[in-house]
């Protein structure tokens, strides 16, 4: 029989017995008119990232920032997408991938350069196997800075989109 | 003798200039006594090229270098591939960085460089100057198509379905069994290397630290140690201590989120929630240390400085959570079911290979840079956890086991600590060349610096141990299924970003 006992060491279950995990989230702000009120689906594209920013990316996803109570999911492919969350200096090798991958998009579309090499190229300006910024290869609508963003800045740039 | 009473970080060490000629016989001769092939590095000097053939062993830790100059004109080198096939994937990158050709190579194609960049351009050349346009013409790669009744081609990538970094994956199948796979990568060279010419050796920090972004510490600290060992220097006792809790903390958090994402990637999601709940603690943790959550900027050249040390009750807090984490596992019989006998990696064709770090360790294979090339004295808490079946299974459980270790680690370290700022002046007198090894989470790294007499890096050639990992994850897959490769590859969890540089 199952006691209150034995559901106390279960370990699924101890981490509800402390405060909730998931950071409270502040009000939404009176912004711009969201580009997709309400829900945003991403495709992820690193286009040269040292993969900094993916480790911080996955943790807005965490449950700790959820950026998905905000209506943003990431999606596995660009057809399922109304954008594209790319990282890294464009390399000369995915210039091309990451054209492909945005036509793949849907319109409307958006393209959001997250992190400071998809914005400005950061340390990794001027190396020869490097074309540029996102900004070089695709349109780029919005603009995450940071090496990498951290979740609440990634979340702050998210939930401008849905407008959640 | 134990760990504890090792004397410190004291490598028997040889560097010598050999023929060409010699340059075979020698090889064999070090990889005969048990030295590993662990980095070639060509250089252009301007008036001349050279290759330096790195060979590490240890315990005791031992390192030898044998050089080779080249006739600038029709620079070749005798091909090392018949006796070491990390030395065939080497010879590939000096083939393609430098224009440099190994006689005698068995297979030599481009590596580095994709078909579209052009024939004859060698960006490691000191007179390579800008890339020329790409090639609109190029051929496609040249896959092995596989033959056979009910053989096909499933091409992935290089964009993946998830929350990853790029490569391309060819995978020829029969029903959902795969046959071969042949991954494609440097789809993010960034030509990292070639950044470092001409830096002072402070501002290399900032590239060492973005080479993989998720080793930020053992890399710098790789970096370090041979602009170190290239200037002579000798490092304040806390020094080393603080480095190496910085590289283990760094180890917990990677291994923690490896440990959830293996379960995600078998449908139990709820430990994947738990390891990235706990890695954002260790992420704070880790800003708290050194002001930065991928723990950046601790580490400079002569120095190491945290803004405070772990308490015991976070660390205790943090082994039970791992605790717990492991247990919701390997209690899960769906879940040991799926890692079970799921991709395996035999010991032979791990050694013939030469892979390293968990996935060595995963096929009962006792490599550990800490033993073998210790840059800070680890208490006798250290043993390498070594695992026998190569598995999914066994790569998880490497994983649980090396936590464990670590956090034990990170206590002593931390009791050991008496200055939180702890440096030395690094005085350049002359130039030189030196060696940083670490054994960062994914196994060990090499970094080779020479330094000018104005401190600036001339080259700094970077080895991640993905490098000489990647071509094993083929050989894992043979008879594995298609929709277990996503699960076989997180089990490696190489990176991209470090092998591509």
């Amino acid at each position: 029989m199952i006691t209150l006992s034995t559901v106390r060491r279960l370990p699924l279950l101890a981490a509800l017995r402390g405060h909730p995990v998931t950071e409270a989230a502040a009000p939404a702000g009176p912004a711009a008119p969201a580009r997709f009120p309400g829900s945003a689906q991403l495709r992820h594209v690193d286009a040269g990232s040292c993969n900094g920013c993916e480790v911080e990316i996955a943790q807005a996803f965490s449950p700790v920032w959820d950026a998905g109570r905000f209506g943003v999911r990431l999606v596995a492919s660009p057809r399922h997408a109304d954008g594209l969350l790319v990282t890294g200096v464009v390399t000369t090798n995915m210039a091309n991938p990451l054209r492909t991958t945005l036509e793949a998009v849907p319109r409307p579309r958006i393209v959001i350069a997250c992190g400071d090499c998809a914005v400005d190229g950061g340390v990794f300006t001027g190396a020869y196997g490097v074309t540029g910024t996102v900004g070089d290869v695709v349109p780029v609508d919005m603009e995450i800075p940071g090496c990498p963003p951290e979740p609440p800045v990634i979340i702050e740039a998210l939930r401008g989109l849905t407008g959640r | 003798m134990t760990l504890h009473e090792r004397p410190g970080p004291t490598p028997v060490r040889s560097s010598e200039l050999v023929a060409a000629a010699e340059l075979q016989g020698r090889a064999r001769a070090l990889l005969g006594a048990g030295f590993r092939l662990a980095l070639v590095a060509g250089h252009d000097d301007g008036h001349d090229l050279r290759v330096v053939y790195t060979f590490c062993a240890g315990p005791p830790d031992r390192r030898a270098e044998l050089q080779v100059r080249l006739d600038p004109d029709r620079p070749a080198v005798p091909s090392l591939a018949a006796w070491s096939f990390p030395a065939s994937r080497f010879e590939r990158e000096l083939a393609d960085l430098f224009g440099i050709t190994p006689v005698g190579h068995p297979f030599l194609r481009p590596l580095v460089l994709h078909q579209h960049w052009p024939r004859g351009w060698h960006p490691l050349r000191r007179d390579a100057g800008p890339p020329p346009p790409m090639r609109v013409d190029a051929e496609p790669f040249p896959f092995v198509a596989v033959d056979g009744p009910g053989v096909y081609e499933i091409p992935v990538g290089p964009v993946h379905a998830g929350l990853i970094e790029p490569g391309h994956f060819r995978f020829s199948v029969v029903g959902e069994t795969i046959l071969k796979m042949k991954a494609r990568l440097w789809f993010v060279h960034r030509g990292i290397e070639k950044l470092f010419e001409g830096c002072p050796i402070t501002e290399g920090v900032s590239l060492a630290e973005r080479i993989s972004g998720d080793t930020a510490a053992a890399h710098n600290l790789a970096y370090c140690l041979a602009v170190e060992d290239a200037l002579g220097v000798e490092l304040p006792e806390d020094v080393r201590l603080l480095r190496g809790l910085l590289v283990e903390l760094e180890r917990i958090t990677n291994h923690v989120c490896d440990l959830g994402a293996l379960c995600n990637d078998v449908g139990f999601g709820v430990a994947q929630a738990r390891a990235l709940t706990l890695r954002e603690q260790l992420l704070r943790l880790a800003d708290q240390m050194t002001g930065h959550r991928l723990l950046r900027g601790a580490i400079r050249p002569g120095t190491a400085a945290l803004r405070r040390l772990p308490t015991e009750a976070e660390l205790a807090d943090i082994a039970a959570q791992v605790e717990d984490l492991v247990g919701l596992a390997t209690s899960n019989t769906v879940v040991m079911d799926r890692f079970k006998g799921t991709a395996v990696l035999p010991r032979d064709d791990a050694e013939a290979i030469g892979v390293l770090g968990v996935v060595a360790r995963a096929s009962g294979i006792a490599v550990d840079a800490r033993e073998a090339h210790p840059s800070c004295r680890l208490g006798a808490d250290l043993s390498p956890v070594v695992e026998e079946a190569g598995d999914v299974a066994a790569r998880f459980s490497v994983r649980a086991g090396e936590i464990a270790i670590s956090l034990g680690l990170v206590a002593e370290l931390a009791g050991r600590v008496r200055s939180l700022d702890a440096g030395t002046a690094v005085a350049v007198r002359r130039g030189g060349s030196g060696l940083g090894i670490v054994e960062g989470w994914r196994g060990t790294i090499v970094h080779r610096a020479e330094v000018d007499a104005a401190g600036r890096v001339t080259r700094c050639k970077v080895v991640d141990p993905s490098f000489l990992t990647w071509p094993a994850l083929s050989v894992a897959l043979a008879d594995t299924i298609v929709p277990d490769f996503p699960l076989a590859n997180k089990s490696f969890n190489l990176s991209y970003a470090g092998n591509d540089l």
